[in-house]
């Protein structure tokens, strides 16, 4: 009897973490077809790679926890950063010529105020006027890509170092743009399990009158999660800019809201409302970046990686439904 | 509550008018289709009025159509462009209500080369200037619809001579390389793509692919790839081909950023001022220069040429090919020793 609860409990834990497991085998499998997979340097290459996709991911969970969604944030990143990255030129050819030179941290802020205008824009939209989020933050998606198109024609480049040290610079052996990623999550991570405010977003996803029944301010959360989520991507934005030293209208983020968002999907982050685990969010990232890393370590077909993409969105999506529809 | 929602519908109205009338300036000449208006600077208000349809505001075809507009200006043109964001039916759309508002020539930045005889059937009597993006079956061209730019099957010829000429020097027959690709579907990748490698075998070089990624012509995707590739000590290559400059800065950056001496040859095609700029530095060895200033400039000039029925080249320094209705604006190779010359075009 004893060895048949051992057995339950061991599954539970498998079924809990299948997403852990799903990682596992990944890399494995891609380090059988290719050993230099499994390796410091590459690592470092995936992980500083998927940095500021993870740090947009811990946004957009945040508001698919609500039960909304947020497409404006790739644009959201762009126009921070394009603004920050204006404002730290180092180079003679400046977009904005009259402007000194600012002081790093005056560019970040300046990035991060951006993103949290639109925050606050987005979750007004959705908490005051009752739009529907797709809607709300689709027309701050176009409107966000627009301004960074009028703002500039061409590429922002040429930016100060020290700008740059958040998304280029080292401490130690250990790479900024990491480290941003890991405190980023630990924050998401204490706000989920430990504050009010994480409790009302996990109360308002799941039963919004229930919620408002409990005495949560339904609105005042909701715009907090909007703010977050823009937060989270004007961050992205200056790690954006500082990390290939440019700033770019048309390209910069582009598409990045729809990996945030598959990637919370496939760490376990449920379009209904109220489910998510902060330790299966951060699994979907690395599985994003290890198929993305992987699928040019084997050397496959480019498109394979979209095909993939798209096999695991879809399966980890079934399985998950299937869990919690269980666990109801 | 009730208050709370009257405010709101207000707010929304008041924003919703205040874009609107601010768009208005411009927008009012287009009709159907004015959400993106702007008329060209300087025109005088009798000028001859004539659209340009962008297919996409990129760097490159943004700078393009601020040479449209220039010449515009200069040559009294009333010059309103439009951004159709690469959606072929708002582009026909666009076309569409250029004939309805009677103007006499139209100049369309195709987004798809293989699907002009659409446009030139839309636009019924008026005059058809394709610019930038040649279309696939040139003999849809006549005296009242032709070509104005450059031969996207030369960008990658000026790489691949390049590279070949490098290795010739340096009596290596056999190379390895990588391609960093633009958006996979897009004339200018494949044409790109397939003409520097056509370069190279033409001169005797044996090239064979380590491996080929589409990075968007964007630079943080090259950089990510780049550094994915590079992370992978399996992969050797002695060049980087890229389609276009900003992924050859990523590549470039990747390489920075993983301590990799830049000993070898990364090609590029724009010559955008950061280009240039790392042409300088000594990171990028060289790059093509598409004139966009020239493509512009040329597509109003010969709308204008068509509308009084002039030489499809008056006003213009450029050559007309042999069936006279295509204008090219040539490719140019930027180096070291000339990429001085190209700070101010």
């Amino acid at each position: 009897m004893k060895s048949k609860a051992e057995k339950s409990q061991f599954s539970k834990l498998i079924s809990d973490n299948g997403i852990w497991v799903v990682l596992v085998v990944l890399i494995i499998a891609i380090t059988i077809v290719n050993r230099n997979f499994f390796t410091p340097n590459n690592a470092v290459a995936l992980l500083t790679g998927e940095a500021v996709k993870g740090v947009m991911t811990f946004g957009v969970t945040l508001a698919i926890l609500s039960k909304g969604i947020d497409l404006s944030t790739g644009s959201v990143a762009a126009l921070s950063a394009i603004c920050s990255a204006a404002l730290c030129q180092a180079s003679t050819s400046k977009l904005w010529a009259g402007l000194p030179t600012m002081p790093a941290i005056v560019g970040i802020l300046g990035g991060i105020c951006i993103g949290l205008i639109v925050g606050f824009a987005n979750g007004w939209m959705v908490a005051y006027l009752r739009l529907h989020p797709f809607i709300a933050t689709l027309g701050t998606q176009l409107i966000c890509r627009a301004l960074c198109k009028l703002i500039t024609p061409g590429p922002v480049s040429k930016l100060t170092p020290g700008f740059r040290f958040l998304g280029n610079g080292k401490v130690g052996p250990f790479h900024m743009i990491v480290i941003v990623m890991i405190i980023m999550f630990i924050i998401l991570a204490f706000m989920l399990k430990m504050t009010r405010f994480g409790k009302s977003v996990y109360a308002v996803g799941g039963n919004d009158q229930a919620a408002r029944v409990a005495g949560i301010n339904v609105e005042h959360t909701l715009v907090k999660v909007y703010m977050w989520c823009s937060f989270c991507a004007a961050l992205g934005g200056v790690l954006l800019a500082g990390r290939s030293d440019s700033a770019d209208p048309a390209n910069t983020g582009l598409n990045y809201e729809l990996d945030a968002i598959a990637a919370a999907t496939v760490g376990g982050t449920s379009q209904t409302g109220g489910i998510c685990r902060p330790s299966g969010v951060i699994a979907g990232i690395l599985i994003m970046g290890v198929i993305n890393n992987g699928m040019v370590m084997m050397g496959v077909n480019d498109q394979m990686t979209f095909i993939v993409k798209g096999l695991i969105i879809i399966g980890s999506v079934a399985f998950d439904m299937r869990k919690n529809a269980v666990k109801k | 509550m009730k208050k709370m929602k009257l405010f709101a519908t207000l707010a929304v109205t008041a924003a919703m008018v205040l874009s609107l009338a601010a768009c208005g300036g411009g927008s009012s000449a287009a009709p159907a289709a004015s959400d993106s208006g702007s008329t060209g600077g300087g025109a005088a208000a009798g000028g001859e009025k004539i659209t340009l349809i962008m297919s996409q505001r990129d760097e490159f075809l943004s700078s393009l159509e601020a040479g449209a507009k220039k010449a515009a200006g200069e040559l009294g043109v009333n010059l309103v462009t439009q951004d159709a964001n690469q959606d072929e039916s708002k582009q026909i759309q666009y076309v569409q209500a250029a004939a309805a508002d009677g103007q006499k020539a139209i100049i369309v930045n195709p987004i798809n080369p293989s699907a002009c005889q659409s446009i030139i059937d839309a636009a019924g009597d008026m005059k058809v200037v394709f610019v930038n993006r040649v279309p696939d079956d040139t003999s849809i061209l006549n005296e009242n619809a032709v070509y104005v730019g450059s031969d996207e099957h030369t960008s990658g010829k000026f790489q691949g001579d390049f590279l070949a000429k490098y290795f010739n020097d340096k009596g290596q027959k056999d190379i390895k390389y990588i391609l960093l690709r633009g958006i996979e579907g897009q004339t200018s990748t494949t044409l790109r793509s397939e003409s520097v490698l056509q370069a190279l075998a033409d001169n005797g070089i044996n090239a064979t692919e380590t491996y080929a990624k589409s990075c968007l012509y964007d630079r943080t995707e090259a950089l990510n790839q780049m550094g994915n590739i590079l992370a992978d000590a399996s992969k050797e290559f002695d060049c980087i081909i890229c389609n276009n400059d900003s992924m050859a800065l990523g590549a470039i950056e990747a390489c920075t950023q993983a301590g990799k001496t830049i000993d070898f040859p990364i090609v590029g095609i724009d010559a955008t001022a950061d280009g240039r700029q790392a042409i300088k530095d000594g990171t990028l060895a060289m790059s093509v220069f598409q004139d966009p200033n020239g493509q512009g400039g040329g597509a109003v000039a010969a709308a204008l040429n068509l509308i009084n029925g002039d030489a499809l080249n008056a006003n213009t320094n450029f050559e007309v090919d042999e069936t006279g209705f295509i204008l090219w604006v040539p490719f140019e190779e930027v180096t070291p020793d000339n990429v001085a010359d190209y700070d101010n075009r």
